[in-house]
């Protein structure tokens, strides 16, 4: 997962660029056989104790999904993001907002 | 999730909460985002499919794309007090393609990408005040992007 937090003006923009496949379930594969779902279920984001940003996603996004989302804060302190996937995958990071 | 795993989940403490705070809190809305149409998949996400137009939201996506499987949206509003925004494709086969859950710190500038089969209308719905808003705007789409 990349993570890039910048502040400007008191609000934060979050930039977030997951490598996942993001497949639907209803994808076929070249044989034609059924791509089995694996997609990115909830994406989630808190400032100092606080959730700021939650996403509930589907295979209706891209694959590699990227979401951008603001809010208000303050430079030098943390943004944390979490997500995870149908079969239970997931990822945390935490990024200092610059 | 039943009584004696919450417990223990939360006996596992904040440590385990900041990485797992997704599985322990929500389940996925399946209803909605397996629906087939956009009004019972909004209606599973809100409660209810009537949203007002509203010239107040800010959809930002290309009146073309060339490519469906990688469509970039924006929605942008001024509406106070945003909750939830959420964004439909109507003629995707699972048209629900991501619902955002904002705080009273954010901002209601939200982008990402999604993918579209065919050429249809998008729909950005924005939750204010307790009130549902929509905007709709028809995306061309020249290669569909849900193909294996």
């Amino acid at each position: 997962m990349k993570v890039k937090a910048k502040e400007k003006n008191g609000v934060v923009t979050v930039k977030v660029l997951i490598k996942h496949p993001m497949h639907t379930g209803l994808q076929r594969d070249k044989k034609g056989e059924v791509v089995p779902a694996h997609f990115i279920q909830f994406l989630s984001a808190s400032y100092e104790g606080q959730q700021v940003f939650k996403g509930e996603l589907s295979g209706s996004l891209s694959r590699d999904p990227f979401f951008r989302f603001s809010f208000r804060g303050e430079k030098g302190k943390k943004v944390e993001l979490s997500w995870v996937d149908n079969l239970e995958k997931g990822e945390s990071k935490a990024v200092d907002i610059k | 999730m039943n009584r004696r795993q919450l417990i223990k989940r939360l006996a596992l403490g904040a440590a385990a909460l900041t990485l797992m705070p997704l599985k322990a809190l929500a389940a996925w809305n399946q209803k909605a985002f397996h629906s087939e149409f956009v009004d019972p998949a909004v209606e599973g996400l809100f409660g209810s499919k009537d949203a007002k137009p509203s010239v107040e939201i800010e959809l930002k996506a290309p009146t073309i794309a060339e490519n469906g499987a990688l469509v970039p949206i924006t929605v942008r509003t001024d509406l106070p007090n945003v909750t939830r925004i959420a964004i439909a494709v109507h003629e995707n086969p699972r048209p629900l393609a991501a619902a955002f859950e904002l705080s009273p710190l954010s901002v209601a500038d939200v982008a990402t990408r999604v993918r579209m089969a065919k050429t249809t209308d998008v729909t950005a719905y924005v939750e204010s005040d307790g009130q549902l808003y929509s905007v709709t705007q028809q995306v061309k789409v020249t290669i569909g992007g849900c193909g294996g």
